[in-house]
């Protein structure tokens, strides 16, 4: 394997970790979004790590997919950070712990 | 002799951890978007040397500019700009499983990617059925349209919709801060 795709595989597993961290962990709403791109930025690097150091009919193909997945992801998030607003709007707080209460 | 790539690229891959690590574990959360902001030019930064200009160029344009000013906006409309302190007994319950989660699959990828090497499937054997004849040897933008055209399609029709619903939310709720304003008066 090549060094620098091990370094790669290396900060993407990393990456790919502190956002699942932060998923679980995180109570505010704009932390899990930041978890949650973190995550999808991990992905990315992967699909382009593995474009650059696989068989060459790949390279292109693994570019694609990153940038169809970086477009999917950014307009998910953009759409959750909207919807963010709006919760706080109705029920002032961003805290997904006491959010959750209100729906009991 | 130093192997510049190496070095440039662990250099930028290792800031990008670190400013992502701040990003997640700083109270303010402006300053959180701003290190996420830091982090994502960073990335694009190590796509631009992994030969992907196209990829590093549109996580510019749409992670750094677009997808964290809008957060920054909405951060600076909440007033909530700091997270909230809490007992270090709840914080210690959350977090153990958090951790336990965070090491297991640590050794979980890092056993997939790194020592069962799944990559090597790709060097040998014919070229899987999703990839056309078409699409071997060229851009990745030459890629993108013929050998996935469908997807762009669908792809702009799932930013138009996510931009149309971002302006509906957003406008609902500044429709709705106004109402509350006129009604206080």
């Amino acid at each position: 394997m090549p060094d620098e795709l091990e370094i790669l595989l290396t900060a993407s597993i990393l990456l790919f970790a502190l956002g699942l961290y932060g998923l679980m962990t995180k109570k505010n709403a704009i932390k899990v979004i930041i978890s949650l791109e973190i995550m999808f930025i991990a992905a990315e690097l992967n699909f382009v790590a593995f474009a650059k150091f696989s068989d060459e009919e790949f390279a292109a193909l693994g570019q694609t997919f990153a940038i169809l997945t970086l477009l999917v992801s950014a307009a998910v998030i953009s759409l959750v950070v909207a919807m963010t607003y709006n919760v706080y709007q109705k029920y002032g707080t961003l805290d997904t712990t006491e959010l959750s209460l209100l729906k009991r | 002799m130093v192997d510049w790539f190496l070095f440039e690229l662990t250099a930028t891959l290792t800031a990008a951890i670190v400013l992502g690590v701040f990003a997640l574990f700083t109270r303010e959360l402006f300053l959180s978007v701003l290190y996420l902001i830091a982090m994502t030019v960073a990335i694009s930064r190590v796509f631009w040397l992994l030969e992907a200009p196209y990829v590093a160029l549109v996580i510019l344009i749409v992670y750094a500019t677009g997808v964290n000013i809008l957060a920054l906006i909405v951060i600076s409309f909440t007033q909530t700009q700091k997270e909230v302190a809490e007992p270090a007994a709840r914080t210690l319950a959350r977090e153990i499983p958090g951790v336990l989660l965070f090491v297991g699959v640590l050794i979980a990828l890092y056993w997939a990617f790194l020592v069962e090497e799944p990559f090597r499937l790709f060097s040998e054997g014919p070229l899987p059925s999703f990839v056309s004849d078409d699409a071997v040897g060229i851009t990745s933008l030459e890629t993108l349209w013929d050998a996935r055209s469908v997807d762009v399609l669908f792809q702009v029709f799932l930013v138009f919709v996510a931009v149309t619903g971002i302006v509906t939310l957003l406008r609902r709720a500044r429709v709705e801060e106004k109402a509350a304003v006129i009604e206080e008066y």
